[in-house]
């Protein structure tokens, strides 16, 4: 079986939408971020629609991902210093619309000494979080709504699934990596889209605070504003916008957000 | 504190004075001083005369005087304000002309503002004194008039001065002018007496540096100053240094008159005053600031058709800021912070075009501050010292943007650059000039013959990519001899009658000159043989038996997406290139080498340039340098950096010039984390990749478009755009517009 493996894995086969190699923006540091093709749900304020058919993009082996954005490692180290100062963000679409393929991918790039960022709305199951879990650095873990009704209006999909992931996610990660003495242990990053009007109310916001304070291994929640740059995306794919009258979240929104969660003593990414 | 004695007393080796005297610093910003009230009044005066110039074309004009070391009295700003003093003329921003070079361009250029020079002038230039420009044209061939006139060459130093050479001005400030005077009169005692071409030129040139040396003394003397001994403190080391400078820019206008290498220099005599309470940083900074303001009004006539080569008035005043040593130190020094600072003081602007030479050594401290006030004001560049360092030592410059040379012991013969997209299109038309259209007109028929004796590619319905490419490299040979050609025709030219005394009187005896070629259009070049060999291409052909357009059919991989399917290609083109030309005798047995920099000529290069087989319409501009082509580069910065990064300097010793403009968002969510992106950008690019060198904007696409319109909102706009900086406002139109057409890093 052991010898079977490499074979395997440069049969596996993944669809990429594009790579920025250049991310700075998603994650820590200088990163090369993958936009996998295909995603489990259907915001409505999607800025990426055309990742969300599980089709199109191009097709890339492990081995051929791997070479492609292991040839921007010397960019992720300080040269002074051997700590990682940028890695390798999965984003997408959803990554783990493709888990087959991303736990391979994932594991290799373990193996170079990268520091690997998973950007995931965590529409999954336990069996890929257990696959992946030895290998991420950090789950950026998008909450569209805490509220499963809206969540359900806005996704196409209710969070009882993304939530009970997250929970289960942490557990594991305080499981198998709290207690070791092991310099890697795994931290999640709650990632949360300020839309005004839909996800920016003070009991939105005071239910996510509850949620991060759940969670043991938060390293920070984020807080994005919401812009209408993917308007012409849209109009382009599906001839309208659906948030044609949602206003761009400002810069007071999110400090007026970021406040509640500081208040809690919880760390605030902008 | 004393000199410590050393070998730098005994011969001119200034290098070894720093290497022993000067003092790393390895703090922070937080030690300088801000612009005192007399430098922000001065530099407010000088505001005043450049708004004014910029109105007008140029400020004032001597139409009597041909411009000499000591031809014009002293000339001041505001005499009793200014810590350092010297102008080229008698007023700010006055310009002088300099006949030796040309007289007819002189006189267009003089009428291009509606000036008239003098009859007498005219009369002496015409009549009596041969210059550099009647000599080139006296023995250039058919054949290289023809390349110039079918811009196939561009550019050549053929009717303006060549430039490109850095004297060693801090020789003036260390030894004295009486001490080099002497070294100079040893120098010619060691020539064999025999009389032969090459003793008798170096001979006849000795004599005339010591000639010049006498009058850099007579020209401070009109300034109140003794240049015979040594600077005594800090003020004088700047003062003597600068005079040494002012001297070659009185003497010559050539393109690019660099500054070379200074901080660690005046650090040494800084550090001294500091340390005896002479001066105080507020004093030192205030020399700086003032030597700075000096650099920033050094003018040249130039005629307004020189712009659309190199636009916005550049000098090229290149001045180098840390790199490292070969002992291992790093050589960033508190002078380093305070050229710097200089940008915070009197605010953005393209000269001293302030050139940070990056090594892995060097303290996280500066780097951050580089990054910062890159951010700030897109006004600098960065070279790697670590690949530089190899093949110069720790005390070379930078002349002109990317052209690195040993200061006092190297220089240049500049030599432009080669429209590769030419030699491509000749290759496909057999020979024959392509048809250029440009903005929908008729520019050029197409059709004369370049090359005899040749067929186009009409054979096969499409490009098949080994003919191509075998045509390609016949073409690329028949061309480097021919420029190499004119190369020396020029620079033997040049020599004879418009010699660089001052600055020269600053080298050694014995200096390496190296013949520096160019190439523009690398990555048009690499895309269209990409196409070629990975898509299908098939020319159109017109009635004149050359390709009026190109169809492509199917994808194929474009240069600065760091795929090496398309990289290579772009490697191998530099590689045969430099080949080529090494194959082919240069004058005075220089050295050749290679550059892939277009200052801003990739405009008029693609403007006179007909459709290539890459999908580039007729006319439409080359990117510049050796910068993928804009829009081209799709997956981000890093890749784009990388493919540039693989051209080899081995090949291209006269430098490869990358322009990178990035959205201030896209570089980092806040201001800490923009910095330590920028950095480790910059550490990844030269020490990660090894590459050469790296423009920085970091500004909006959308900042350009409201300066186009509002120009008067944006006075000091500086943009870096190839090689060197200029203020956005002096920019045509044109130019304007492919700037702000250049691929923008920015996250969607």
């Amino acid at each position: 079986m052991a010898q079977k493996q490499p074979s395997k894995n440069r049969r596996t086969i993944g669809r990429v939408h594009s790579i920025e190699s250049l991310g700075t923006l998603d994650g820590p540091g200088l990163r090369t971020v993958v936009f996998f093709q295909g995603c489990p749900l259907n915001c409505i304020f999607c800025h990426n629609i055309d990742a969300i058919p599980p089709i199109g993009g191009t097709e890339f082996t492990v081995d051929e991902l791997l070479d492609r954005v292991l040839r921007n490692s010397e960019y992720w180290k300080k040269s002074d210093s051997s700590s990682i100062q940028g890695g390798v963000t999965l984003s997408g679409g959803d990554p783990l619309f493709q888990s087959n393929f991303v736990v391979d991918f994932v594991r290799r790039l373990q193996q170079s000494d990268t520091h690997v960022a998973i950007d995931t709305c965590l529409y999954t199951n336990f069996e890929t979080i257990d696959q992946l879990i030895q290998y991420a650095d950090l789950w950026m873990v998008s909450i569209k709504h805490t509220d499963s009704a809206i969540h359900r209006e806005l996704t196409g999909a209710d969070n009882k699934t993304p939530i009970k992931m997250l929970h289960y996610l942490d557990k594991q990660i305080s499981i198998q990596y709290t207690d070791t003495s092991s310099i890697f242990s795994p931290q999640i990053r709650l990632r949360y889209l300020l839309i005004p009007g839909v996800t920016d109310s003070t009991q939105n916001i005071s239910s996510l605070v509850n949620l991060a304070k759940k969670i043991n291994n938060l390293e920070a929640v984020e807080i994005l504003a919401y812009g209408d740059h993917a308007k012409h995306k849209w109009i382009e794919a599906t001839g309208s916008f659906p948030m044609e009258n949602i206003q761009n979240a400002s810069d007071k929104d999110l400090q007026n957000a970021a406040k509640l969660f500081k208040k809690e003593g919880i760390k605030v990414i902008l | 504190m004393e000199y410590t004695s050393g070998k730098w007393e005994n011969v001119v080796d200034v290098r070894d004075f720093i290497q022993q005297h000067y003092t790393p610093y390895d703090g922070d910003k937080s030690f300088l001083a801000k612009a005192t009230q007399r430098t922000k009044d001065l530099w407010k005066q000088l505001g005043v005369l450049i708004k004014e110039e910029i109105e007008k074309g140029i400020l004032d004009l001597d139409v009597d005087t041909p411009s000499s070391i000591t031809s014009h009295p002293a000339g001041y700003i505001d005499k009793d304000n200014e810590v350092i003093v010297g102008l080229q003329t008698d007023k700010p921003l006055k310009r002088a002309i300099k006949p030796n070079g040309g007289i007819r361009l002189v006189n267009k250029a003089a009428e291009a503002y509606n000036y008239e020079i003098s009859d007498n002038v005219n009369k002496i230039f015409t009549d009596y004194r041969k210059t550099h420009n009647d000599g080139v044209f006296d023995i250039y061939t058919d054949e290289i008039r023809k390349l110039r006139s079918k811009h196939i060459i561009t550019g050549l130093p053929d009717n303006y001065g060549r430039g490109r050479i850095i004297g060693d001005y801090r020789r003036i400030a260390l030894y004295g002018v009486d001490r080099l005077i002497a070294e100079k009169e040893e120098e010619l005692t060691e020539i064999p007496e025999a009389m032969t071409d090459a003793t008798m030129r170096l001979r006849e040139e000795i004599a005339e540096q010591i000639e010049a040396l006498s009058q850099i003394k007579q020209m401070a003397g009109e300034y109140g100053f003794d240049l015979s001994k040594p600077a005594a403190d800090s003020r004088e080391a700047i003062q003597w240094t600068y005079f040494g400078y002012l001297a070659s820019v009185k003497e010559q206008d050539g393109a690019a008159m660099s500054m070379g290498r200074m901080d660690a220099f005046f650090d040494i005599y800084i550090e001294k005053d500091l340390e005896e309470g002479k001066y105080t940083e507020e004093e030192v900074q205030e020399m700086i600031d003032d030597f700075v303001m000096k650099l920033r009004i050094i003018r040249h006539l130039r005629h307004p058709m020189y712009n659309e080569l190199f636009a916005g008035d550049p000098t090229w005043i290149t001045l180098v800021l840390g790199g490292a040593g070969i002992d291992g130190r790093h050589m960033v020094t508190k002078t380093s912070y305070r050229f710097l600072n200089t940008l915070s003081n009197l605010g953005p602007a393209p000269e001293p075009n302030l050139t940070i030479l990056w090594a892995d050594n060097l303290p996280t401290t500066w780097k951050d501050y580089c990054a910062e006030m890159s951010i700030e004001s897109s006004s600098i560049q960065y070279e790697n010292d670590d690949l530089m360092r190899y093949y110069y030592g720790d005390d070379y410059g930078i002349a002109c943007c990317v052209s690195g040379m040993e200061i006092g012991k190297e220089m240049q013969f500049f030599g432009a650059r080669a429209n590769l997209v030419k030699v491509l299109l000749l290759a496909i038309n057999g020979g024959k000039e392509e048809p250029v259209e440009l903005n929908g007109e008729q520019h050029t028929e197409g059709g004369d013959v370049i090359i005899p004796g040749m067929k186009a590619m009409m054979d096969k319905e499409f490009l098949d990519y080994d003919e191509v490419w075998e045509r390609f490299l016949i073409i690329l040979d028949w061309l480097a001899e021919r420029y190499v050609n004119a190369m020396n025709a020029i620079h033997y030219m040049h020599d004879k009658y418009h010699y660089e005394t001052a600055q020269m009187a600053l080298h050694d005896k014995d200096v390496k000159r190296n013949m520096a070629f160019g190439a523009a259009g690398l990555s048009i070049v690499a895309d269209a043989l990409s196409a070629i060999k990975h898509a299908k291409v098939k020319p159109v052909w017109g009635d004149k038996g050359v390709a009026e357009d190109y169809e492509i059919d199917g994808e194929f991989p474009k240069f600065g997406n760091d795929d090496d399917r398309v990289d290579e290609i772009a490697v191998n083109i530099v590689d045969e290139f430099i080949k080529a030309l090494r194959k082919y005798e240069t004058y005075r047995n220089s050295v050749h080498t290679l550059s892939i920099l277009t200052i801003t000529s990739n405009v008029v290069y693609g403007n006179a340039t007909g459709a290539s087989p890459d999908g580039r319409a007729s006319g439409v501009p080359f990117a510049p340098g050796a910068n993928p082509m804009h829009g081209r580069d799709s997956n981000g910065a890093v890749a784009s950096l990388n493919s540039v990064a693989k051209i080899p300097y081995e090949s291209c010793q006269d430098g490869i010039s990358n322009t990178f403009s990035i959205a201030p968002s896209t570089l980092g969510k806040d201001e800490e984390s923009r910095i330590s992106n920028l950095v480790q950008l910059l550490d990844g690019y030269f020490m990660g990749k090894g590459a050469h060198h790296l423009n920085v904007n970091v500004l909006n696409r959308e900042t350009l478009k409201d300066a186009q319109e509002h120009p008067e909102k944006y006075p000091q706009l500086t943009i870096r755009v190839s090689g060197y900086a200029v203020l956005f406002n002096r920019l045509s139109k044109a130019q304007q517009d492919e700037v702000i057409a250049r691929t923008f890093h920015e996250s969607t």
